[in-house]
């Protein structure tokens, strides 16, 4: 066994201080993954779906033992004005927010963004009554 | 009746987060220790067939948690915190014509106020 190999299965912290180059295929939606072309050495989530695998508690320890697929359920804009996708694990529920990558589908991401605009949870009514006592011209339909 | 820490608006102890900024207080972290900082809303979701629910994240350590959205919250600051990412998007948004040209899409972009 070659030294690198053996510090990759016994040094817990390996992938902390060292990037993960494999490729590989996500679990997800089959798409082939290779590390180069994120804009960053640690790739975090699949380019096409945009999903994640829950196999760290803290990035790089590999240390959960949950292994469930973590969907994306959100963005969120950041103080320096990066978008950041939210995870969640379909598994066992933990969130956690990673930047977006280089090479992330655009679509995927404007579809995620515009989810909660699109749907009906928000009483349009009320919504329309409180902007019109604000004396402006609410109209949102 | 508690003051918001945020905005200062009074509301009940029975409400999880303040109903007018959306944001509440982190009590406790994971290992059980004291953080004291304010969970803003970062974003929206709704889970399949349920209600909605915020995401708030912690401004002081990052922690991250959700929330269900009540009757009584503010509509115009989720609807603020729903399209925040709308407002800065990371790729320049006319190039996305050419996106859903691509994908043989319908969507056109110009002209929705003809």
């Amino acid at each position: 066994m070659n030294r690198e190999n053996k510090r990759r299965k016994y040094d817990k912290n390996y992938y902390k201080k060292n990037p993960c180059t494999d490729s590989f295929t996500c679990r997800n939606c089959g798409w082939p993954i290779v590390s180069n072309g994120a804009g960053s050495n640690h790739r975090n989530h699949c380019p096409n779906c945009l999903c994640s695998l829950h196999v760290d508690e803290t990035p790089g320890d590999r240390a959960s033992n949950c292994g469930g697929i973590m969907e994306p359920i959100g963005v969120w804009v950041r103080s320096d004005g990066e978008w950041a996708i939210v995870h969640r694990c379909k598994h066992c529920g933990k969130l956690s927010s990673n930047r977006i990558a280089a090479d992330d589908n655009p679509m995927k991401l404007m579809a995620l963004a515009m989810k909660p605009v699109v749907s009906d949870f928000l009483d349009k009514d009320r919504l329309k009554e409180m902007l019109s006592s604000m004396q402006s011209q609410g109209d949102l339909i | 009746m508690i003051e918001c820490e945020n905005c200062g608006t009074m509301y009940d102890e029975s409400l999880d987060h303040c109903p007018e900024c959306l944001s509440s207080v982190h009590e406790t972290n994971d290992e059980g220790e004291e953080c004291g900082g304010i969970y803003e809303p970062i974003s929206v979701w709704i889970k399949d067939k349920g209600r909605p629910e915020i995401i708030c994240r912690c401004q002081f350590c990052g922690a991250l948690k959700t929330e269900l959205i009540d009757h009584d919250d503010n509509p115009v600051t989720i609807m603020s915190v729903a399209t925040k990412p709308l407002a800065n998007p990371p790729f320049p948004i006319e190039r996305l014509q050419e996106l859903t040209d691509l994908m043989g899409g319908q969507g056109d972009m110009s002209g929705y106020y003809k």
